[in-house]
């Protein structure tokens, strides 16, 4: 009786972006969480016309957090991923993009890129070995002042 | 927390996929071999706990200057690969009403 209620589309409501229906195709299951969000298990990644290119990773479980993420391909043009991962029709890899209370900077985490297995629709985040791609690489500056509304 | 002493030599085995071997002990600074199955991350502590802590602070990212700011960075243009599977916004409350004063 209930089982169809689980292939229905769930609406979230993401603070500062909008409305989402997510559907059991665009949930990916991240086995052992982010780093420093362990608990959180599945994640929707958000798009629209007005952010591109960023997408926004958000968890299912609890909305109200979410990432801004980058292809890394955006920053830098030759990203490349241990040979394990390096099939691009399997392994999307993203990074997160920080901005800093107080400062301006946006850095991109090119160390730590989420990696998203678009075949089994799962996730996780690696961080890389050696010292070739830094977790602070340098964006930009965002404009002071400019503030968002809740959703 | 366990605190065991061992040897130069000597292992430590952890749930028994995880062996831990004290390499060297030279000047306080100890090396350590670790021999693990693949999936399981080891990191130095202090890495993880910076990762940790960008990740937190990601989540603190406000759409509006975020967007608004990338557009003034220079970015290269992809092309995709693979399509990644995507929700789209379908209303976009925040970016749509940003520019109205806030009630209070």
């Amino acid at each position: 009786m209930t089982s169809s209620s689980s292939q229905r589309a769930r609406i979230l409501c993401i603070p500062g972006l909008g409305v989402v229906r997510v559907r059991p195709k665009h949930i990916f299951t991240f086995p052992n969480g982010l780093i420093g969000f362990e608990n959180l298990k599945e994640f929707v990644l958000v798009t629209s016309t007005r952010l591109e290119p960023l997408r926004w990773l958000i968890a299912v479980e609890e909305p109200t957090i979410g990432f801004p993420v980058l292809l890394p391909w955006h920053v830098v043009p030759e990203y490349e991923l241990p040979a394990e991962y390096s099939d691009p029709h399997t392994f999307v890899p993203l990074v997160v993009v920080t901005t800093f209370t107080g400062s301006s900077h946006i850095v991109v985490n090119l160390k730590a890129p989420i990696l998203l297995d678009v075949r089994r629709r799962q996730g996780q985040q690696l961080i890389l070995p050696g010292d070739r791609y830094s977790a602070t690489h340098p964006l930009g500056s965002v404009p002071q002042g400019v503030g968002s509304s809740p959703c | 927390m366990l605190v065991l002493s061992r040897k130069v030599g000597e292992e430590i085995a952890i749930d028994g996929i995880v062996t831990i071997r004290v390499l060297s002990v030279e000047r306080g600074i100890v090396r350590l071999g670790i021999e693990a199955p693949r999936g399981i991350g080891i990191y130095r502590r202090e890495l993880y706990r910076r990762i940790e802590e960008l990740n937190r602070q990601a989540t603190t990212a406000q759409a509006l200057p975020l967007v608004t700011a990338l557009r003034s960075v220079r970015l290269y243009t992809v092309a995709p690969s693979t399509e990644l599977p995507s929700v789209p916004l379908v209303e976009e409350s925040s970016m749509a009403i940003d520019d109205r004063p806030r009630e209070h």
